[in-house]
């Protein structure tokens, strides 16, 4: 510890020394910092008095520059001084007035006021003295400069102006070359909508031209207030060609001819569904052209709200969305397209039902085919029909027309099948015969008191029998054809929606109307199971008993060797499938396959049953088990001629 | 690239039909938009916008597609979407009141007792994902669309903006239990889109006939609405309801008066009466209870009703089964059975 005690002192020594430095350092460097401080505060000072020195000396400056360019007619340049002055602090102008020279600035912005208002007048005299010459470079340069001047709203206003009589000029001399069109032009069926077209694309092609323009001058997010002008225009346009349309085409004559015609009670002249067929097409045509061209209008202002609301807020967004959904909406061509779209509706409906009328009263059947023409031509009709709302672009108009197509289908059509069916499958020759009944005379005195149909011989129930099996596969393929239609329908419309068409709840309302579709499908199947039960009860039941009853003639008291020779040849198993083969080859020949199937179903059904009963009637002898068994097992064997599982199944299930 | 250039050109000699010409004119405007000066956002070629759209509303409309109405049991095509849980507001468990016994559909005061039960088995079969039609109709400026986007979106817009063509909801409810949804069509009240409103009227299960408490005349043009609602649809397959709107414009006085002529019509109407104001909200949530519930409780019954006298398809008959008679016809026939 002696040894130590020296050091310590002199590291006592040395760290008071370290820490005198340490104090000394700290002291310096927070002199120093201040000192930083001070001079940082000092240059930002410096800093803002340049800033202020510039800004009078660019007031001063844009005053001299101001006269000199008003002077020199040079108004981009005095329009940029002004803009500066318009830029600069309002304080600091303030500012420079409360100084020693306060009376300068006061005088120079007094000049700076009035050249500004000076400008302001020249540029609106000299912007609408290029428009009344249609200078457009004078208009552009003009229009330009309004926004530099803070005149935006003026601008896009007297520009607009100027681009409003651009478009109306151009669209009086499409329309008045459109009335001199002669009637046999090829484009003379959809001469309108071509005028409407042509308007739309100028609209669009000036939107397309000046867009960059406003974009550049005006800064995001004015394209709205140009268009707002631009529609304005367009309506007045709009309005014109669609009275025009109105009156050339007759339209709303047309409209009350067929809304007499189609009372029911309608007494005169029906207006021929054909004649139509121009104008419905004419009109979808007008209202696809004015949807494609709204919905340019709408992707472009959204974009461009899109740009200029990047940093809004959520409320300035939906506000901007809702003057959009406004001005698109309530505008007059949406209107009054959605007006002739409503008259459209009426008269496709009235040509959809009196075409179908027309295709069912002109029903015809090739022999050797399944249905009539009646199916195809209807659903041509309606396909037709629906496609062309289609075509509209207008998804309520789509809609409406699926609702019309279905209640057709639903209600006239399918009353037209089920009436037919309602008439019965008539009772067979074959079935008198067996019953013993020869002469013609007395089939028609059965036939007249079954009540069932007009007895015209064996030649008319043969017609009859026909007509009611063709109106099965009728129902089956009306059911396939709606599924097939509704498919179609799907992928189209999903096309129409992907393209943007349509609101938000487009899709919901198309899937509405849709799914009505499958319901319709299943009530014509429906029908066809009616129509099925009929026909096995008016037709098989009648003919399968009795040939069954004959199992009860045969004696199952049976030995040994007439058990045999009942299995080499039985006596009513081979009789009774020659017979069912027989009265099946008829239907076989005369219905689809898959009604085919059902109604061998059906009748299997009905025979094992009957059998059954039969069987249980019956007296055996101990041989009646293997006896019952060959019966069946002859009857199965046979049955699979007619493709049905079911009556396999069945059997299999019971032969034990 | 100039843009003005050529690209909305005249372009006469084109094809006829619309098929061919629209194509053209829409891939010109997209095309357009690609030459644009490049600032604007809006897509290249227009793909992605339309596949975000398309996408937007698949998620959108997802919800309300699985629900609509199935009857085929086809898949459709928008049914991926999440379903989300319906919102606690939406869920009725008490059988809603009627607005006056005077003229009501229904004076039950709780669920009938068979629904009920069915609720409680929650039957797939039975009681499945339902939905129902409702088409509200009344003259222009009655509030027909402020009715629903009170009950829809809870908002109330002062501004009057006329219904072009047809508006559509879907509202989702949970009635005991049960998931079930409204779709509401609200229909253009102006004589001049009547054509194109009307044929959408058919199947609804609903209709509701709006008027304007203060405008007496609104009230009698009703019967006529209902008149022209009911031609498409099947004679007694619709609940119809009668709701005087703009409740807050009048005094109490005013408007017990025209209930009372309003009760009478809805009685002469078979329907149920209902003063509402979309602009303060009152009755406005009870009013769609009740009407959900009623219609729910008919779909139940019909459904149940259904399943019980069901067509029995093709091929799957009950038949007696031949040990079953074998063993019941042995009994009066011994005779047979000595033989052996």
């Amino acid at each position: 510890p002696r040894l130590c005690s020296p050091n310590l002192q002199l590291i006592e020594g040395d760290a008071q020394q370290l820490g005198g430095t340490i104090a000394f350092t700290c002291r310096l460097a927070e002199n120093v910092s201040s000192k930083v401080r001070q001079l940082d505060l000092a240059k930002n000072r410096l800093y803002q008095a340049i800033q202020r020195a510039d800004d009078i000396l660019d007031l001063k400056f844009c005053t001299d520059g101001v006269q000199a360019a008003l002077r020199s007619e040079d108004y981009e340049q005095a329009a940029a001084h002004i803009h500066r002055y318009l830029s600069l602090d309002k304080s600091v102008i303030e500012l420079s007035r409360q100084g020693q020279e306060g009376t300068i600035t006061d005088a120079n912005l007094k000049l700076l006021q009035e050249a500004e208002q000076q400008l302001k007048r020249i540029v609106t005299e000299k912007f609408d003295a290029a428009m009344k010459q249609e200078d457009l470079p004078q208009v552009e340069r003009f229009f330009k400069i309004f926004p530099l001047l803070g005149l935006h709203e003026e601008g896009l206003s007297n520009f607009s102006k100027y681009l409003c009589k651009q478009v109306a000029n151009k669209a009086e001399e499409n329309l008045q070359l459109a009335l001199q069109t002669d009637t046999t032009d090829r484009r003379a069926a959809v001469l309108f909508a071509d005028t409407l077209t042509l308007l739309f694309e100028g609209i669009a092609r000036i939107v397309e031209t000046h867009q960059p323009i406003v974009e550049t001058y005006y800064g995001p997010g004015r394209l709205y207030a140009l268009i707002k002008h631009l529609q304005a225009e367009c309506d007045q346009q709009v309005e014109k060609v669609v009275e025009k349309f109105i009156q050339q085409r007759d339209y709303r004559r047309q409209f009350q001819h067929v809304q007499s015609s189609a009372m029911r009670s309608a007494v005169g002249e029906k207006i021929e569904p054909r004649e139509l067929d121009p104008i419905l097409t004419e009109v979808t045509l007008m209202n696809a052209r004015s949807e494609l061209y709204l919905r340019f209008i709408r992707r472009r202002i959204i974009s461009d709200f899109d740009v200029g609301d990047s940093m809004a807020s959520e409320e300035v967004k939906q506000e901007h969305q809702k003057c959009l959904d406004k001005l698109l909406n309530n505008c007059f061509l949406s209107c009054a397209m959605q007006e002739l779209i409503g008259y459209y509706i009426t008269m496709e409906e009235y040509f959809m039902r009196e075409t179908v009328n027309k295709a069912v009263a002109m029903d015809t059947c090739e022999k050797g085919q399944l249905t009539s023409s009646m199916v195809d031509d209807v659903f041509y009709i309606v396909k037709k029909c629906i496609g062309r709302a289609l075509s509209s672009s207008s998804i309520d108009c789509l809609c409406a027309m699926i609702n019309h197509s279905i209640a057709e289908l639903e209600s006239e059509f399918r009353e037209v099948l089920g009436n037919k069916l309602k008439m019965g499958f008539p009772a067979t020759p074959f079935q008198d015969f067996q019953r013993g009944v020869t002469s013609a005379v007395s089939l028609m005195q059965s036939s007249l008191q079954q009540g069932k149909f007009d007895p015209k011989g064996i030649e008319s129930a043969d017609e009859a029998k026909r007509s009611f099996l063709v109106t099965l596969n009728n129902v089956e393929a009306c059911s396939e054809n709606i599924m097939t239609l509704k498919k179609t329908l799907e992928s189209d419309c999903s096309e129409l929606l992907s393209q943007g068409f349509g609101g938000e709840q487009a899709r919901p309302k198309l899937d509405s109307c849709l799914s009505d579709m499958a319901a319709v499908s299943s009530k014509f199947r429906d029908l066809l199971q009616e129509g099925l039960n009929e026909l096995t009860n008016s037709a098989v039941k009648p003919q399968v008993k009795p040939w069954i009853n004959l199992f009860l003639s045969v004696s199952h008291n049976i030995e040994e060797e007439e058990f045999n020779d009942y299995e080499a040849n039985d006596p009513w198993v081979q009789q009774f499938i020659l017979n069912l083969e027989q009265q099946m080859v008829e239907f076989k020949a005369g219905l689809s396959p898959a009604i085919y199937d059902s109604l061998t179903s059906l009748m299997t059904n009905l025979v094992a049953l009957e059998l059954e009963k039969v069987v249980l009637k019956s007296t055996f002898s101990r041989v009646r088990r293997g006896r019952k068994l060959t019966s069946k097992a002859n009857l199965q064997a046979r049955l699979p001629s007619m493709p049905v599982l079911k009556s396999e199944c069945y059997f299999f299930a019971h032969a034990s | 690239m100039t843009s003005g250039d050529g690209l909305y050109a005249a372009f006469s000699p084109w094809g006829f039909g619309g098929h061919l010409v629209q194509p053209l004119l829409s891939a010109r405007i997209l095309r357009a938009s690609r030459t644009n000066t490049g600032s604007i956002v809006e897509d290249g070629d227009g793909a992605p916008t339309a596949s975000r759209v398309a996408t937007g509303k698949a998620t959108n409309s997802g919800q309300a597609c699985s629900l609509s109405r199935n009857r085929s049991g086809s898949a459709n095509w928008a049914m991926k979407g999440p379903l989300l849980p319906v919102s606690r507001d939406r869920r009725i468990s008490d059988f809603p009141k009627c607005y006056t016994p005077e003229a009501c559909l229904q004076l039950r005061e709780d669920f009938h007792a068979q629904v009920r039960a069915a609720c409680q088995r929650r039957n797939p079969g039975t009681v499945g994902l339902k939905i129902s039609k409702v088409v509200v109709v009344g003259d222009l400026c009655v509030g027909k669309t402020s009715l629903i986007n009170r009950f829809c979106k809870d908002v109330f817009d002062r501004d009057y903006k006329a219904t072009i063509g047809v508006d559509f909801e879907i509202e989702r409810f949970e009635i005991a239990g049960v998931p079930y949804s409204l779709q509401i069509w609200d229909t253009a009240g102006q004589e001049k889109f009547k054509c194109i409103a009307s044929a959408y009227y058919r199947g609804a299960e609903v209709i509701i006939t709006v008027f304007d408490l203060a405008d007496i005349q609104t009230l009698d043009h009703t019967k006529q609405w209902l008149e022209d609602a009911l031609r498409e649809n099947h004679p007694g397959s619709s609940f119809v309801f009668l709701v005087g709107t703009k409740k807050d414009l009048l005094s109490e006085a005013e408007s017990e008066r025209t209930e009372r002529d309003a009760v009478r019509l809805a009685n002469e109407m078979q329907a149920e009466y209902w003063s509402v104001s979309a602009k303060t909200g009152e009755n406005i949530k009870d009013f769609f209870s009740r009407v959900a519930v009623l219609a729910f409780e008919k779909s139940v019954l019909m459904e149940l009703e259904k399943s019980c006298s069901r067509v029995v398809p093709i091929g799957t008959g009950n038949f007696i089964s031949i040990e079953e008679n074998v063993a019941s016809s042995q009994g009066p026939r011994p005779s047979n059975l000595s033989c052996c």
